[in-house]
């Protein structure tokens, strides 16, 4: 399952190397590990199919990543429509049984963070997914949204001042 | 001289270059404001990456196997892609078929249009001409047209038809098409 006959590097090698991060990023958009699981597949299935040679891994993570966030984007765009996404984040809350109080109150904050995230306008949303889940650089951030660096820098700064804006700090415990 | 926050949250993201990075560090230790800031962001960054959520093995394990399965030959191609892999010589074959019974179509559409002529019985029809009286069966409207075109005959003419008329016949010779014979009703 080669990528290119040109290519130094197959198919499993780009996949091994980029599920992990593509991920982290889809499922942090979705919340939902199935569907987040499905566009990762969909994501591979038309980077396998585009059949167009990209020269080295790392320019096939960046094609991945923005292809792969634009597809969960553009599902939660839909689904969004259909559900309240406050309940999700509240039925996903149930499925986890914290047994002490410092569990408790991780799992309350972690809910709370992913409420203040969610609501985040798109363009802060994502440099930040991609920064604290995708542990990416700015430079790499920048290849991957067409966004200079210095554009970056000033979106994640925002981002962050925005979400600690959104936060409600007496209801937050920090870890 | 404190540093703005954007320059103080690339700082804390490691992202300045080395001597600024050294400058704003230098500074932090001075300035409590700039490090009230960076010790705000951090907690921001802090409580984000409290959600985040390790990758499985066996989550990836499973998307590989039905990427494997998606990505084989022949799978996960829209069906003519996959048409052509299967059997090329068929496909051709077929497209052959489809372009020359699309042409035969054409060439019928265009050179027997005949058949929407607004009679019954074609063959139980004749005209005549004041100039060259003669007997044509109306059997084919480009016979007609045809035989005018050739011999240069006047507009006018007469049709004679088994019953009373209940049409005419509008514009030149050269130019008549199918649409021109006009129903009478």
């Amino acid at each position: 399952m080669d990528v290119g006959e040109d290519q130094s590097y197959t198919f499993k090698e780009v996949y091994d190397a980029v599920f992990p991060v593509l991920y982290k990023v889809v499922y942090h958009i979705i919340r939902e590990k199935t569907i987040a699981e499905d566009l990762c597949q969909e994501a591979f299935i038309r980077y396998y199919n585009k059949r167009i040679p990209l020269p080295s891994i790392n320019e096939s993570r960046y094609w991945l990543i923005r292809v792969a966030k634009n597809l969960a984007f553009n599902y939660r765009k839909r689904k969004v429509r259909e559900t309240n996404a406050v309940d999700k984040l509240k039925q996903e809350g149930v499925k986890v049984q914290p047994d002490t109080q410092d569990n408790i109150l991780k799992e309350e904050t972690i809910t709370v963070v992913k409420k203040a995230v969610d609501n985040l306008p798109v363009k802060y949303r994502t440099v930040l997914i991609l920064k604290e889940y995708g542990e990416l650089n700015y430079k790499e951030i920048a290849k991957i949204l067409h966004i200079s660096e210095n554009n970056v820098k000033i979106r994640i700064y925002r981002a962050r001042v925005l979400l600690e804006k959104k936060l409600n700090r007496d209801d937050l415990h920090v870890f | 001289m404190c540093f703005d926050g954007q320059t103080l949250s690339a700082f804390l993201d490691n992202e300045l270059e080395s001597s600024k990075y050294l400058i704003v560090k230098e500074h932090l230790q001075s300035c409590s404001d700039c490090q009230k800031t960076i010790d705000l962001l951090q907690s921001v960054s802090s409580q984000v990456k409290l959600a985040n959520n390790q990758v499985e093995s066996f989550t990836k394990e499973t998307v590989w196997t039905r990427l494997s399965h998606s990505t084989s030959p022949g799978r996960g191609l829209d069906f003519w892609h996959r048409a052509f892999i299967i059997s090329p010589t068929l496909m051709i074959s077929l497209s052959f078929l489809f372009i020359a019974i699309l042409g035969a179509s054409l060439f019928f559409s265009i050179f027997n249009d005949s058949s929407s002529f607004p009679f019954s019985n074609n063959a139980d029809l004749s005209f005549e001409s004041e100039k060259y009286p003669l007997e044509i069966p109306v059997d084919n409207v480009e016979k007609v047209l045809a035989y005018f075109n050739i011999h240069d005959e006047p507009l006018e003419f007469y049709m004679q038809l088994p019953g009373p008329s209940d049409f005419v016949i509008q514009g030149e010779p050269l130019f008549l098409k199918k649409t021109d014979y006009v129903a009478e009703r």
